[in-house]
């Protein structure tokens, strides 16, 4: 009897899974924390302020996925007259982003000081 | 985007037209066009200083190299549509047919020698003539082709004859057998549907045998694998591992899509207030 009681303890205390939570992988979660603190950037600035650990070219890649999951919105350059070239695409976080950031913040901050060594 | 005179040409506007060669309209606006902007915006910054330029045309090409080798990886679709997509392909599929029955002629080229490059050339040929045919006769319905048909299995198994020796016959006979076999079923029990009122073109290729993903197809497969492999023992190890390797990628390519399917689901009960 005690053992059904420990075994049903340990089963409510297993982590309920949640699929439908969108997932935060690091560079994601880098590129969240950027545009939270700095407001729009483009992409080239994106690389620039992570210091090396986004790529040019495959940034624009996790910034579509992030934009697929609707954590960030973007919008194409608007072209000054005389202007030439290819227009950038700037990015911006949506709420939600914030949303996850802040909620993925709060979890790293409350586990913290346990998987520190 | 920059400031300078128009009609020269603006670096970078290869790129763009190889990516309009490799990606659809969405991977190209999305992911393409905003890289290679960074390339000119970089350039720009670079000035006139020769080793900044060079600097920053090693840095546009490597990213734009980067994006063409992950986002197929990443977006399955970014190459849908494409004009190499299409011209890879061809319309469903043919072209890469094409490209197998290549590979497969010049694997099984040291086993029968001349004899595969004689029905590579023969079966080109009899495949212009009878599409020459369709095309002059299209109200002709099997009118030579069943002939050219017969003709050309019987001299399938007139060749392959000293090769294979009681296994042709035993499988001309076995084929003969089920042939008479199926028919009768068929008379016996006439189909409820109503029949087509006109009957396909005789055309000597796989596409004009109805195989769909179903039992009936796995059995055509395991038939077919099964017929190589009676035939040609000396290819069981290429067989084998192509259907370890087909497998393995079709594993693998079901769990890619399922994860893509999870991960770009925006839906969120728990976080949303």
């Amino acid at each position: 009897m005690i053992l059904d009681l420990s075994v049903l303890h340990l089963i409510r205390c297993l982590p309920v899974r949640h699929p439908e939570i969108p997932t935060l992988p690091p560079k994601e979660r880098l590129i969240l924390e950027l545009l939270v603190s700095e407001g729009r950037l483009f992409g080239l600035q994106l690389v620039a302020l992570s210091h090396g650990a986004l790529k040019r070219g495959t940034v624009y890649v996790t910034l579509g996925r992030m934009e697929a999951k609707g954590f960030i919105r973007s919008e194409q350059e608007a072209m000054p007259p005389g202007a030439i070239g290819l227009p950038r695409r700037m990015y911006y976080p949506t709420p939600l982003g914030a949303r996850v950031l802040a909620a993925w913040s709060q979890m790293a901050r409350a586990l913290l000081p346990e998987v520190q060594p | 985007m920059t400031a300078g005179t128009p009609n020269r040409p603006q670096p970078g506007e290869r790129l763009v037209k190889l990516a309009t060669l490799l990606f659809d309209e969405p991977t190209r606006s999305t992911f393409v066009i905003p890289a290679l902007a960074d390339y000119q915006q970089e350039l720009a910054e670079a000035g006139a200083s020769t080793i900044n330029r060079s600097l920053a045309h090693v840095r546009g090409y490597a990213a734009f190299v980067r994006l063409v080798v992950a986002a197929p990886f990443i977006v399955p679709s970014a190459p849908m549509g494409s004009p190499v997509t299409t011209f890879v392909t061809g319309k469903y599929g043919g072209n890469m047919l094409l490209v197998l029955a290549l590979a497969l002629f010049a694997a099984i080229r040291p086993l029968f020698g001349w004899f595969a490059v004689a029905v590579i050339g023969l079966g080109i040929a009899l495949a212009i003539a009878l599409r020459l045919w369709n095309t002059r006769h299209p109200n002709a319905r099997g009118g030579a082709a069943d002939p050219l048909l017969t003709l050309l299995a019987v001299a399938l198994f007139a060749a392959i004859w000293s090769m294979f020796g009681w296994f042709v016959l035993a499988a001309v006979g076995g084929g003969v057998i089920m042939a008479i076999l199926l028919r009768r079923w068929n008379t016996r029990h006439p189909s409820q549907l109503a029949p087509s009122s006109q009957r396909p073109d005789a055309e000597i290729n796989l596409s004009s045998i109805p195989v769909a993903g179903d039992f009936g197809g796995l059995l055509f497969v395991i038939g077919a694998i099964v017929t190589v492999l009676l035939g040609l023992p000396d290819l069981r190890w290429f067989v084998l591992g192509s259907v370890v390797f087909g497998g393995a990628t079709a594993l693998v390519l079901f769990a890619w899509r399922s994860i893509q399917a999870r991960s770009t689901a925006p839906a969120n009960s728990i976080l949303r207030p």
